[in-house]
């Protein structure tokens, strides 16, 4: 049920700019919604997915997530901290099969993920939750199941100026609570504009 | 709930499937024949019939379904999953002309659309419709024919709009393709297997073709085959522009298909 429910493909980030410590782990579980072109309409998708980092060495960690019929892998690595301000780059690969699109054949892809991740920290003293912006621009490479039959002719590149929003409230214990909204604006090379696709939805980390 | 997941195996086991060749001459091949013995009167109405045998194969079910009942005396007969050899011997047997060109090869076999009529045939092409199959790489065709009734000329096109496999925006691509090529001038019917089983697809495809001033001609024949063969669903339609449409219905005897064939009465051009 969940399978025949879910969305096929991920364009969250949900990464904050702060690098796990060496040995820290942290789980995560997500349930998104992920908004795409039907027909001529557009219709959301449940998105469940789940997350893992690990902490490497002081400033970098590594991780990933998977949805029901997609992976990504990535590296973060800390860029700077002055404040309650810190800002961290994040490069990946995410890895998936769409059973279905709308009206393209983009049905298996590779996409690599380069983040430019901003972060406001709470203040100790506030309600205010912590703010998260990134910028996550991808390129992918995808086309029909064919493409393993050597009919490539329909294969492609699509570039996503992607960017999401997202805050996240501090728990007890460790945990800690998000919310994050993407657009992803996507062009083809060749080809033109697609219609964008956007992705909202909830998280717990711990 | 079934549906979906039925459909996720479905084309997981598809992209198993052998790549289909396909026919991408503008015109070629094709087949049209005239086995007419007697020239037909105008009366007033037409009927038409739109039938999916499938894979070509039980063309003597056809013939029995076509020459008895609600189909007896078809005026058009748009056929779809043929073999030329399969629609010669059904218009060879009812006296009617047609036209059929293959779309592509699947398991060894032509798989194309024909125009059956009891009118003359003054004009025929091929519509190459957009997108192929992401896992077959078939593509997609509509026969078309003009022909002349009683001297008033009608477009006439048969079918065979891609599975959910392919998205449904690119199957309305292909739906808009005929749509496209009817223009605006002629009297047109449009009929044939548009593969709606994926929710919400029969209204977008409605939608579009109501917005290029087709009528659902046969819309009391419904439930014409199933949804991923789990419960019944409406997947083949006949659409008519600047002609009236009368009663219309399903043929609920055994057609040796996993269609049902529909019927439609419309009032000549």
């Amino acid at each position: 049920m969940v399978v025949a429910l879910s969305g096929c493909a991920s364009y969250s980030s949900r990464l904050d700019a702060t690098p796990l410590a060496p040995g820290d782990g942290e789980l995560g579980f997500a349930l998104d919604m992920l908004v795409v072109e039907r027909g001529r309409d557009h219709i959301p998708l449940p998105l469940p997915e789940v997350s893992y980092r690990r902490g490497l060495i002081p400033g970098l960690d590594i991780g990933g997530k998977a949805h029901l019929t997609g992976t990504e892998a990535s590296v973060r690595l800390a860029l700077a901290e002055r404040g309650r301000v810190a800002l961290a780059a994040d490069a990946g690969l995410a890895l998936g099969y769409e059973p279905v699109t709308n009206n393209t054949t983009d049905l298996v892809y590779a996409r690599t993920l380069p983040r430019f991740i901003a972060e406001l920290r709470a203040h100790p003293a506030s309600q205010w939750p912590t703010w998260i912006a990134t910028a996550a621009p991808s390129l992918t490479f995808t086309g029909p199941v064919t493409m393993f039959r050597g009919i490539t002719d329909a294969a492609r590149f699509i570039l996503r100026p992607g960017a999401a929003v997202a805050a996240r409230w501090p728990l007890e214990r460790g945990r800690a609570f998000w919310l994050e909204v993407t657009a992803q604006p996507a062009y083809a090379i060749g080809d033109g504009w697609l219609s964008p696709s956007y992705q909202g939805g909830a998280a717990f980390t711990f | 709930m079934r549906t979906m997941l039925l459909a996720l195996a479905v084309t997981w086991l598809s992209a198993c499937d052998a790549v289909e060749p396909n026919y991408l001459e503008p015109d070629w091949p094709r087949r049209v024949e005239d086995h007419a013995t007697t020239e037909p009167e105008p009366d007033g109405d037409l009927l038409v019939v739109s039938y999916n045998l499938f894979q070509g194969r039980d063309v003597p079910a056809a013939i029995a379904a076509l020459r008895d009942g609600p189909l007896a005396g078809a005026d058009l007969v748009l056929m779809q999953e043929m073999e030329d050899e399969g629609v010669d011997d059904i218009a060879s047997v009812l006296g009617l002309r047609y036209v059929y060109y293959p779309a592509s090869v699947k398991a060894g076999r032509d798989w194309g659309n024909a125009v059956l009529s009891r009118w003359p045939l003054v004009e025929y092409h091929k519509v190459l419709l957009p997108h192929a199959d992401p896992y077959s790489d078939s593509r997609r065709i509509a026969t078309r024919a003009t022909v002349d009734i009683g001297g008033r000329m009608l477009l006439v096109y048969s079918t065979h709009i891609a599975t959910p496999s392919l998205g449904l925006g690119a199957r309305l691509d292909q739906v808009e393709a005929i749509a496209d090529d009817a223009g605006d001038e002629l009297p047109a019917v449009i009929g044939g297997d548009f593969n709606t089983a994926d929710p919400g697809s029969s209204g977008q495809v409605l939608e579009l073709l109501r917005d290029r001033d087709f009528a659902w001609a046969s819309d009391r024949a419904t439930d014409t085959g199933t949804a991923f063969g789990l419960r019944d669903a409406t997947l083949d339609y006949v659409f008519a522009r600047g002609l009236a449409a009368g009663a219309s219905g399903t043929f609920r005897g055994d057609a040796g298909s996993d269609h049902r064939p529909i019927w439609v009465e419309l009032a000549a051009p």
